[in-house]
């Protein structure tokens, strides 16, 4: 039997306290806010199903739950499950209405309704304008070369670049136009260009992803997605190391100029 | 990852295998194009997912047959040590070895004559994955000495087929991104291993891709969704094509006489609500023809034109060369998880004939002989409407069997509805797109329920029909022996007569069967296996009509019967 204190009071995960608020779990608009969030979010199809009737997921009617317990599960997600964090996804609002609801469909034993939560300050601002449209063309899935292709930034696309949250706030906007046109002038630390030919006669030349003492694993950069690959050392014939980036020159002939302006100012913009 | 255990595979097996020769045997790892082609000719093998290209699900081994299968008894049991999501899938075995894949994408290849486990890999965990579609993998294709898997993260990943170690992978499409992944099994065709992708119910633009086998270099991709400027997109309203679904979860087929890939794709994307999408939304809900060298679109048939109810066309597409009007037709047969099955010219995609797989149809009242649906009843916005079957489908993916000799094609049925609700939903690259919600209700004349029964493959008549409590989410195997082997949601797995529907065997795995059971033989004795091992979505959707379901066991076991020596 969980037992609530009459006021909880939680720090954000993200840091950034906001304005505190308070909410009502029994509040009928605040739980009918979260049934609409569910109803979108949880329930979908397989996986708890409408009004919470399990599918994939648990069936999440008639229990009583310890508001701490599920708040850490829907925020945080479950590792090694299938159930995500939802903190990345929904305000934290958000997530207590979805709870009020989901405690809703129980008993709902609880000592003290009345929870004091930090805001939505977990939620990044929307991107606007350049910036927004930087953001698009960065991650655009329709775009088969798209710079998310090789770089990761704000936990999305793939390593096989630098990740660009860092690289992005020590240079400045100039700086960074001049990397993407002439990707060889600086390369970035551990990024180098390795060229390895194997016993067999292939020629494989990309960014060295990692090597043991057994095998080393090489992202083939002359293709879109590099696939990584593996080589044991008996499959080696050598392995050399160009002063190079393994980034395609002439990436103005994917994007336009303005396209290309958008991308900076969306790495600029720190907001990813 | 990867772990090798030992590698002493072949060589002894080859020197006493009676059953068609050791020429095939002495080349253990060398699974090349022209044997996928000509696999039929190699009964004591099962080389591709489906066991053949043309996916009848169908083995020549007639060594246990309908006299001597009550006598059949398990000789060894595999255990995947995850039972999260089930046992879904499909064994593979070259020359006595078996691969198999379990949940969390984990592969093991297995002496399939012991059960000594010979090499496993394991991908690695990534938090990344999009839970709507499960942790389950359903297979994996081999040739050019490497095996190939769909991973749950969205990649493809290469093993040397000899060792367990990792050749290459390559990430299609970032998984947290596109809330989308792989969970069928790639099909190997040439030099080229081609997968399908899910995320048909999120805010997702569809695909089918092909990578090179040797160096996992991107060779195409079709887009099941056409972009501004392609032909078809005008079938999309405004920019609903970005995230319109489209996906191509379950594996296709390959003609080689005919150089023709067939794939299924699946709903248009959000399922419940079309407003926003309104017009055909092609290929979702369709038969894609492609040349398996370039992607290009040969011809296309969409089954359901509007889907507002996720009706995939994604479940196998059985090729079969029958008369039909006194004239010998290259036709292919698809079951569409709305519950009808399409019978098409495999030729050139020319609509033959539709006929239902359940009783409890009815979000069109019919389909007339152009292959037009007729009385379309689509969910509304604001309002509940009870319609048949439920979004489960009128059967489940689990793949029906021909059998030549009868020359029927075996497949399951569910009967059951759903109380479903239309609404308007913005997307979210990536999320979970429904538009609207449904809960399972029982049919309005009869119990709820599965069946198994076998067709005539294209005029759907009926010759026989089992019942069972629960709907039946295992695939079938045909054998020459005349017998057909599948398994219930209960563990039962069981032997069917093929010519009568008569239970001749039955064993008790312990958990229920949601994966598809195939047929080998070694050293000229032959094998049963059954992966045992409840999961699923469905397997968590059912507890709605049959509360009993939730304490189903779990499992994930494989096991691998023949008769005594």
């Amino acid at each position: 039997m969980m037992v609530l204190r009459s006021i909880i009071t939680l720090a954000l995960a993200a840091g950034a306290l906001a304005a505190q608020t308070t909410v009502d779990l029994k509040n009928p608009a605040f739980i009918q806010r979260g049934a609409d969030l569910f109803a979108r979010n949880c329930a979908t199809g397989y996986c708890h199903g409408s009004e919470g009737r399990a599918a994939r997921g648990p069936d999440l009617r008639n229990r009583d739950w310890d508001p701490r317990a599920l708040y850490k599960s829907i925020h945080g997600g479950m590792p090694g499950t299938t159930m995500p964090p939802w903190n990345n996804i929904l305000p934290d609002e958000d997530i207590w209405a979805a709870m009020a609801y989901i405690i809703s469909l129980g008993p709902g034993n609880l000592t003290s309704s009345m929870i004091t939560i930090g805001g939505s300050s977990a939620r990044r601002e929307a991107l606007t304008g350049k910036a927004k449209h930087g953001r698009d063309l960065f991650f655009d899935l329709n775009n088969q070369k798209r710079c998310a292709v090789c770089h990761r930034l704000g936990g999305q696309g793939t390593a096989v670049g630098p990740d660009l949250s860092v690289t992005a706030s020590s240079k400045s906007a100039d700086e960074l136009m001049h990397d993407i046109l002439n990707p060889s002038v600086l390369i970035a630390q551990g990024f180098g260009h390795v060229v390895v030919t194997t016993a067999s006669g292939e020629t494989i030349a990309g960014v060295k992803k990692a090597e043991t003492g057994e095998r080393i694993q090489v992202y083939d950069a002359e293709a879109i997605p590099p696939p990584l690959r593996t080589f044991y050392k008996d499959q080696i014939y050598k392995v050399e190391n160009r002063l190079a980036s393994s980034m395609p020159a002439r990436y103005d002939s994917v994007y336009s100029k303005t396209d290309l302006e958008a991308i900076v100012a969306y790495l600029k913009s720190g907001n990813f | 990852m990867w772990n090798r255990r030992t590698r002493h595979v072949s060589g002894k097996l080859c020197a006493s295998i009676l059953l068609l020769g050791c020429m095939f045997a002495v080349s253990a790892a060398e699974v090349t194009p022209q044997r996928l082609n000509q696999a039929a000719k190699e009964p004591h093998n099962w080389l591709t997912y489906y066991g053949t290209y043309n996916a009848w699900r169908y083995s020549e081994l007639d060594q246990i047959d309908r006299a001597n299968v009550s006598k059949l008894t398990p000789v060894w049991t595999f255990q995947t040590g995850e039972i999260d999501g089930g046992l879904q899938s499909s064994p593979i075995v070259v020359d006595g070895v078996m691969y198999i894949t379990g949940a969390w994408n984990r592969v093991f290849a297995i002496n399939a004559v012991t059960g000594e486990e010979l090499w496993h890999y394991y991908h690695p965990r990534t938090e990344e994955i999009p839970g709507l579609y499960g942790t389950w993998n359903r297979g994996v294709a081999v040739g050019h000495g490497l095996v190939f898997m769909g991973t749950l993260d969205n990649k493809i990943v290469a093993l040397d087929s000899k060792s367990g170690r990792e050749v290459w992978q390559v990430e299609i499409e970032n998984a947290k991104q596109c809330g989308c992944n792989i969970t069928g099994a790639p099909l190997l065709v040439k030099d080229k291993i081609i997968t399908g992708v899910t995320g048909g119910d999120s805010a997702h633009r569809g695909y089918i891709s092909a990578f090179d086998a040797k160096t996992g270099r991107h060779a195409w991709r079709f887009w099941t969704i056409p972009a501004p400027g392609e032909p078809g997109n005008d079938t999309w309203k405004g920019d609903s094509w970005r995230f319109g679904g489209g996906s191509s979860w379950i594996t296709g087929s390959y003609d080689p006489d005919l150089d023709i890939l067939y794939w299924g794709v699946g709903n248009p994307a959000a399922d419940f609500y079309g407003e926003s999408r309104k017009g055909d939304n092609l290929y979702t809900d369709s038969i894609v023809a492609l040349d398996p060298d370039t992607g290009e679109l040969k011809w296309h048939y969409q089954e359901v034109p509007y889907d507002v109810w996720d009706w995939d066309a994604a479940y196998e597409i059985v090729l079969l060369d029958l008369d039909y009007r006194g004239e010998k037709r290259k036709l292919l047969v698809n079951p569409n998880k709305g519950g009808y099955t399409w019978v098409l010219d495999r030729t050139n995609g020319e609509f033959i004939k539709a006929w239902p797989l359940a009783d409890n149809i009815d979000w069109i009242s019919g389909i007339d002989e152009d292959g037009k649906l007729i009385g379309r009843k689509e969910p509304k916005v604001g309002e509940t409407m009870k319609m048949c079957p439920s979004i489960g489908g009128g059967r489940s993916w689990n793949h029906g069997a021909y059998s030549p000799k009868t020359g029927w094609f075996y497949s399951t049925g569910i009967e059951w509805c759903q109380n479903v609700i239309s609404r308007p939903e913005e997307p979210r690259e990536g999320m979970t797109y429904f538009g609207g919600e449904f809960t399972l209700a029982e049919p309005d004349d009869g119990e709820p329920g599965g069946h198994l029964s076998a067709y005539d493959p294209i005029t759907g008549e009926r010759h026989w029909r089992i019942r069972h409590k629960y709907p039946l989410l295992a695939s079938q195997l045909a054998t020459a022996g005349d017998l057909l082997f599948t398994g219930d949601a209960t563990g039962k797995a069981f032997a069917l007569d093929t010519e009568t529907g008569k239970e001749l065997w039955s064993f008790r795995t312990g958990s229920g069967i949601r994966s598809s059971p195939m047929t080998y033989a070694v050293n000229g004795k032959q094998y049963v296996a059954i992966p045992s091992g409840w999961g699923s979505a469905l397997a968590g959707l059912i507890t709605q009509l049959w509360p009993e379901a939730k304490d189903f066991p779990s499992g994930a076991t494989l096991f691998v019967f023949a008769l005594p020596e």
